[in-house]
């Protein structure tokens, strides 16, 4: 009976027939091809994109252009009297050609108004283009509220 | 000559040719794209969709691209060999196509016969073998005239595995032209529709030694050790641009006529299945000839699915392995299916 | 038909020079491969497709196959080298002289039969010669309307079944040598 079923199972092919029966199932499965430019992949949270900077919230302290390994961010306070009022950086650049996504600055900043968006599509035919200014850094708020919950390990509230 | 000659032996066959060229380019070309979308299927992908609708341009864009590329001969090569090798390969696999008869002959009300062929010799079948056998050169001239190592190789195994695989793919060959007492391809379709169910057990053990000898026989998986990408990249390894291009060509076309040339020896070529040809003929000619030309296109399409699939499925054979299923099992599984087609001719179809 | 018959023979001859003329092993064999081909041509014109078709399946697509990848085994670069003349070359060449004489000979006094034709049976003297003569006529008929294989095949299994039969002995003699020859202990 053994030799019998092993006889009819190498006359037929069987395992060779198996494997396909398998590959065919494949045919119909969803497939797993992000279709990027058409549908956008959905990143996860902490994905270190561009940087982005609230002025808002900034103290021109310049513990981020001390922190920063390449010396890609450059922050000019303002002058003493406008200081004591007003903290906000007269000017405030960042290098994106230069910057490593490294998140240190984020690390060191101490009102969280500087950190990584979800931004990821920074190819540009111009080399200069990459550099920002203070009007050119835009800011996500939604983004960095998460992520500030995220990194103090407190739940995101509904 | 009057025009009338000349038109008989130089006009309708050039014109014949040309109207069957652009359909089997087409095809070929095609071939490729839906390989590589079916592929991506079998694998979980969606493969090449940008360009176009579908990825339907791919293989136009392919071709550009591979036209514009800079024509590389090697400081190492024979360069003459060099540049004529790949004509070799993919001539055969085009002339093949002059001989199949792809649909019922056409009566116009005159009472004048046009068949669907470009020449039907009674030849046919044999014709295409010794072609094919020449297609062989393409691969051992790419391969020594490159003057590098892993062409040689690929060319060394290629030859030996198609030495191999040529005898048992002629001798089913030669079964089914037993079988129908006749080369010509037309009549080996009229033959499967007359002699019906006798030509069934002999035609299956044909069709599985064909179809085997035909896989090895163009170089694809599982048999493509002359191409084994992974371990030697094969016998054009050197070869760049256009004329690298010509040999994939080769490789399709090759396929596109092994499919047809099976259809039509065991799928019962341009007959359409579950209808009465004979009495569909006589009432609508013309629909009969159409219908005959998309049922030979879907039977051959069977065949490019089926090696794609294995494709997708199986891995790769062992040199040895190889050439012991070309020498040991099929060889004389073909021998003794042509004694069995000799004797079933000699004693029950007198 | 006879201009492309001159072309053909001119076009063979100079590939058989080349097969012996040529320095480069490679070189021989592609020219030999090339003289295959056209002498498949040849036959193409005397309407012999069968015998074409097999002689460009068996000769240039498996022999030849053969040929060349034993010349790529062999040192290519050596055999370009040396100088392949020795003493045996004049009296080969008067011994090939001699042959190609007597085959003129022969050829010039060979009696030629006669396709029958239908004035060749209106002409016929006697009523056994007429009858002869439509016998043959209807012969040449029936093998208009004969396929080519079948033709061969009757050929071969009637008339020239012994030259055929000691033809495959010869082959089988050669393979057992080639055996003997490649096995390293018998």
């Amino acid at each position: 009976m053994n030799a019998a079923a092993r006889f009819i199972k190498m006359v037929t092919f069987w395992e060779l027939l198996k494997g396909m029966a398998i590959t065919s199932r494949f045919v119909a499965k969803p497939k797993v091809t992000e279709l990027y430019p058409d549908v956008r992949p959905v990143l996860p949270y902490r994905t270190k994109g561009r940087l982005h900077v609230e002025i808002e919230t900034c103290i021109s302290c310049r513990m981020c252009e001390k922190a920063c390994p390449e010396g890609c961010i450059k922050v000019f306070q303002p002058s003493k009297e406008v200081f004591k009022t007003d903290k906000r950086p007269v000017e405030f650049y960042i290098s994106q050609e230069h910057c490593l996504h490294c998140g240190m600055c984020v690390d060191a900043c101490p009102t969280g108004s500087i950190h990584h968006s979800q931004e990821f599509e920074m190819a540009i035919y111009n080399p200069d283009d990459l550099l920002f200014d203070k009007e050119t850094l835009p800011y996500d708020l939604d983004i960095k509220r998460f992520r500030w919950n995220f990194i103090e390990n407190v739940p995101v509230k509904k | 000559m009057d025009f009338a000659t000349i038109m008989q032996y130089a006009g309708w066959p050039l014109i014949k040719i040309v109207i069957l060229l652009i359909p089997v380019f087409t095809v070929v070309a095609y071939m490729v794209w839906f390989e590589r979308r079916l592929l991506a299927f079998f694998q979980s992908r969606l493969g090449p969709n940008r360009v176009g609708p579908l990825g339907l341009i791919q293989p136009i864009a392919d071709g550009l691209k591979l036209f514009l590329k800079e024509d590389l001969v090697p400081m190492n090569s024979r360069p003459f060999l060099f540049k004529i090798a790949p004509i070799f390969a993919f001539f055969p696999a085009f002339v093949g196509f002059a001989i199949v008869s792809w649909a019922l002959p056409w009566v116009t009300p005159s009472g004048k016969v046009h068949p669907f062929v470009v020449a039907d010799v009674d030849l046919g079948i044999l014709f295409v073998l010794a072609l094919s056998s020449l297609s062989i050169f393409g691969i051992i001239l790419a391969g020594w005239s490159s003057g590098s190592k892993y062409p040689l190789f690929g060319s060394l195994r290629s030859a030996s595995q198609m030495l191999a695989y040529e005898v048992p793919m002629t001798l089913s060959v030669v079964a089914v032209v037993l079988l129908a007492g006749s080369f010509r391809l037309s009549d080996i379709v009229a033959a499967q529709e007359k002699l019906g169910w006798y030509y069934l057990f002999p035609g299956i053990l044909a069709f599985g030694v064909y179809l085997v000898s035909a896989v090895a026989e163009s170089n694809r998986v599982p048999f493509d050790l002359p191409e084994g990408e992974s371990e030697i990249i094969g016998f054009h390894t050197e070869y760049s641009g256009m004329r690298f291009a010509w040999y994939f060509v080769g490789e399709y076309a090759n396929v596109t006529l092994i499919s047809v040339l099976g259809t039509t020896m065991f799928l019962g070529g341009y007959d359409i299945p579950f209808v009465n040809d004979a009495a569909l003929y006589a009432a609508h000619p013309e629909l009969t000839s159409v219908l005959g030309v998309c049922a030979f296109a879907a039977k051959a399409a069977l065949f490019a699915v089926f090696f794609i699939w294995i494709r997708a499925t199986w891995p790769r054979y062992r040199y040895d392995q190889l050439l012991k299923i070309g020498w040991i099992v099929l060889l004389p599984i073909a021998l003794a299916n042509l004694v069995l087609v000799a004797l079933l001719k000699l004693w029950l179809l007198r | 038909m006879a201009i492309l018959w001159v072309l053909l023979a001119i076009f063979i001859a100079a590939c058989a020079l080349g097969v012996v003329l040529s320095r480069s092993p490679i070189t021989s064999a592609l020219s030999l491969l090339i003289g295959f081909v056209g002498v498949g041509v040849l036959y193409l014109c005397l309407k012999a497709e069968f015998v074409a078709a097999v002689q460009v399946l068996v000769y240039a697509g498996g022999i030849m196959v053969l040929y060349v990848i034993g010349v790529m085994f062999t040192d290519s670069e050596a055999l370009r080298l040396n100088r392949q003349t020795h003493m045996q070359a004049w009296p080969a060449f008067f011994i090939i002289l001699v042959l190609f004489a007597w085959m003129g000979h022969k050829l010039y006094h060979a009696e030629y039969k006669a396709v029958p034709s239908a004035v060749t049976v209106a002409v016929a003297a006697t009523p056994e010669e007429e009858a002869k003569t439509r016998l043959a006529l209807e012969a040449k008929a029936a093998l208009a309307h004969d396929t080519n294989p079948r033709q061969v095949s009757v050929a071969l299994f009637s008339d020239f079944l012994y030259p055929f039969e000691a033809a495959s002995v010869l082959l089988a003699v050669a393979v057992l040598g080639g055996i003997f020859l490649a096995k390293k202990e018998v």
